[in-house]
């Protein structure tokens, strides 16, 4: 199954940002799948700190290691592109 | 002469689990912080007890002392690096830095001050407070902020084994922290520190030239049958009894300072040990 129609990998994906970013007044269902993580609408006010605690998660949790901040930007988008980079089919 | 102008205490012996300490933060100051450890929020939470409610100077030094420092970031980076073949996690490794603790109490506070963090094994309260009385007397600070913090860990075999204590030793958590300058207006007590080591004998003679009703209190190093001799030296002292409240850490002489200052009126001299040399710290709140 294509990983942003896998709802308990985009709440596993959810929890992880959450928790590694220390965003406990943000549940799950707070995070749209569709807005940028990374902008304003997102409502996370993440930094570069951040995206570097999301990178290491990503490596602990899901066994992904993203060599670069170019892929990072290319991958860690949305939830829903997050979610099909780790999970295409 | 160096006074004391406030003092704060967080002490606590854990049963066998890590206290929460990011809603005392919260409860205590208002604020909720990101990236912050439990090693930090202890720093935060000591410090806020004793100068959080004052105005203090932005200019307020801050000298901050451990005796085992930032234990379970450090162990759980160092089980990554070397262990799991990891690279830790950036928020560790930023807050692994000698001073990220003391950078954040700065910050919580609004001091932009010097701002050290010195380490020394046996006795390292002494010898921050000796930099501090040093700063302040050679008017290179005008307020300085000296904290000894230490946390309890649940797995205290790696902490002990840094220690150098003993496997049946209990170890607490604490986060004391006290205000000293150079100016006597508005002080709760005055503060000296014998700036070197002493021998026995040193030791002696200073113990018989002390006043009568002078209370004594012992680091926990000290052999109980030497406690015993010292009490014997000046038979005017008083044993200042604190053990009970508290279990070990390496920054527990700042706990019984303030501790004394808080519940105690009169004269008190600090003796602590190490390798048969002995450091003495005097506070007075008789005034």
């Amino acid at each position: 199954m294509k990983g942003s129609l896998d709802e308990a990998l985009k709440r596993r994906l959810k929890i992880m940002i959450i928790e590694e970013c220390e965003k406990e007044e943000v549940t799950p269902d707070d995070v749209d799948d569709d807005v940028q993580l990374f902008s304003d609408a997102s409502g996370l006010e993440l930094d570069s700190l951040d995206a570097l605690q999301i990178l290491m998660g990503l490596q602990i949790q899901f066994g992904i290691r993203l060599e670069d901040s170019k892929a990072f930007r290319r991958h860690v988008t949305t939830i829903n592109e997050l979610a099909d980079f780790i999970q295409p089919d | 002469m160096i006074y004391i102008h406030a003092i704060g205490i967080h002490n606590t012996i854990p049963d066998n689990q890590l206290p929460d300490l990011k809603c005392e933060l919260k409860a205590l100051s208002g604020k909720v912080y990101r990236r912050i450890d439990h090693f930090i929020q202890l720093a935060i939470i000591g410090a806020h007890k004793a100068v959080g409610e004052l105005n203090l100077s932005p200019q307020t030094a801050i000298y901050m002392t451990s005796g085992q420092g930032d234990i379970m970031v450090f162990d759980r980076v160092r089980r990554q690096r070397y262990f799991q073949k990891m690279l830790s996690k950036p928020v560790d490794f930023v807050n692994l830095s000698s001073n990220a603790a003391g950078f954040y109490v700065a910050s919580h506070l609004g001091l932009k001050g010097k701002n050290l963090f010195l380490l020394h094994h046996h006795f390292p309260v002494q010898v921050t407070l000796l930099a501090a009385q040093n700063a302040l007397n050679l008017r290179q600070q005008k307020a300085i902020l000296v904290g000894g913090v230490d946390e309890w860990i649940p797995k205290p075999e790696l902490a002990k084994k840094l220690l150098g204590v003993d496997e049946a030793t209990v170890l607490g958590e604490g986060s004391n922290w006290l205000l000293l300058k150079a100016e006597a207006e508005a002080a709760l007590a005055t503060f000296a520190l014998e700036p070197g080591t002493l021998d026995k004998i040193e030791l002696q003679r200073l113990l018989l030239s002390v006043e009568a009703g002078t209370f004594l209190a012992f680091g926990s190093r000290f052999p109980a049958a030497e406690v015993a001799d010292i009490m014997l030296i000046n038979k005017g002292c008083k044993r200042y009894h604190f053990e009970a409240s508290c279990a070990y850490y390496e920054t527990l002489p700042l706990y019984v300072l303030n501790r004394f200052l808080g519940q105690e009126q009169g004269r008190l001299l600090h003796l602590d040990v190490s390798k048969g040399r002995y450091m003495v710290m005097r506070v007075d709140n008789n005034t």
